[in-house]
């Protein structure tokens, strides 16, 4: 994914995990070389770590912006080209216009199954595309205040068809 | 059935029952509902998982039609005589209980 990606983009990528790296290392450094490593001094380096993940989480759609366009030039490679900027494949349904892209959603969707995930953004970025301007907010809360639940559901029904049980 | 048949699922079924053999998207079922598309849409899943409903992308080029394809939703032919049992067999208990609060009234 790095080397096709445009130069800023690029910097941005590796500003982010650059400084993730270095908080965490600052962090588990402080607390291995401190005199007295405690227990509030683990949670303290557990919470900068998952501090850190949710800001990359978070952050890392977003730097992904105009690459999408870019990219859809040049590889041509039609209508049904998958769902930009999560490394996505035909199999999840039509990509979704440019101007219907919704950065919570797209933070959210790489926490579901991979396939149910591309689906469900693409549903949902397709629906809220066609919607009037003044209803999407309330839409968007929607979908993110069903997202745990549908997390919840599809990783169960994931695991469980691997082992051979329906949910 | 492996869920619940709650109001929302419910409203999803009568809404999808009023032409069984036409297909709704997502903001359709949304606006003939009533519920937001967050709340339909694990509804729909569930629906289709049960093997009630068939679902498909739509067949469009999103550049000519400067909008993304959509995905529809029908009712399969088992579907749609489960979810007729379904709503019918939620209707009968409220039609048992207005007679039943009727007959009370009668009598009272």
């Amino acid at each position: 994914m790095l080397p096709d990606a445009p130069l800023s983009a690029r910097r941005r990528r590796t500003a982010l995990l650059s400084g993730t790296v270095i908080s965490c290392g600052i962090a588990v450094g402080a607390l291995l070389t401190g005199p007295h490593p405690n227990l509030l001094s683990f949670l303290a380096l557990a919470s900068v770590v998952i501090g850190n993940v949710a800001i990359v989480v978070v952050a890392w759609p977003a730097t992904d912006g105009f690459l999408v366009g870019v990219r859809r030039e040049r590889s041509h490679r039609g209508r049904n080209g998958g769902t930009p900027g999560l490394g996505l494949d035909a199999s999840a349904g039509p990509a979704p216009a440019r101007t219907g892209r919704q950065p919570v959603l797209r933070a959210a969707a790489p926490l579901m199954p991979a396939e149910a995930g591309r689906r469900w953004l693409a549903e949902a970025e397709s629906l809220l595309s066609e919607m009037p301007a003044g209803r999407r907010g309330p839409a968007i809360r929607s979908y993110l205040y069903s997202a745990p639940r549908l997390l919840v559901l599809m990783w169960v029904r994931r695991l469980r068809s691997r082992t051979g049980r329906r949910v | 059935m492996a869920f619940r048949l709650t109001v929302q699922v419910l409203l999803v079924l009568q809404a999808l029952l009023r032409e069984p053999g036409r297909e709704l998207y997502g903001l359709e079922l949304s606006e003939e509902t009533g519920l937001m598309p967050g709340t339909a849409y694990p509804i729909l899943l569930r629906l289709e998982h049960e093997g009630w409903l068939t679902s498909r992308w739509e067949d469009v080029d999103p550049r000519e039609e400067k909008r993304p394809a959509r995905r529809y939703y029908r009712l399969t032919a088992s579907g749609a005589a489960q979810a007729s049992a379904a709503v019918a067999g939620a209707r009968r208990p409220r039609a048992a209980a207005l007679r039943g609060l009727a007959g009370e009234a009668g009598t009272a």
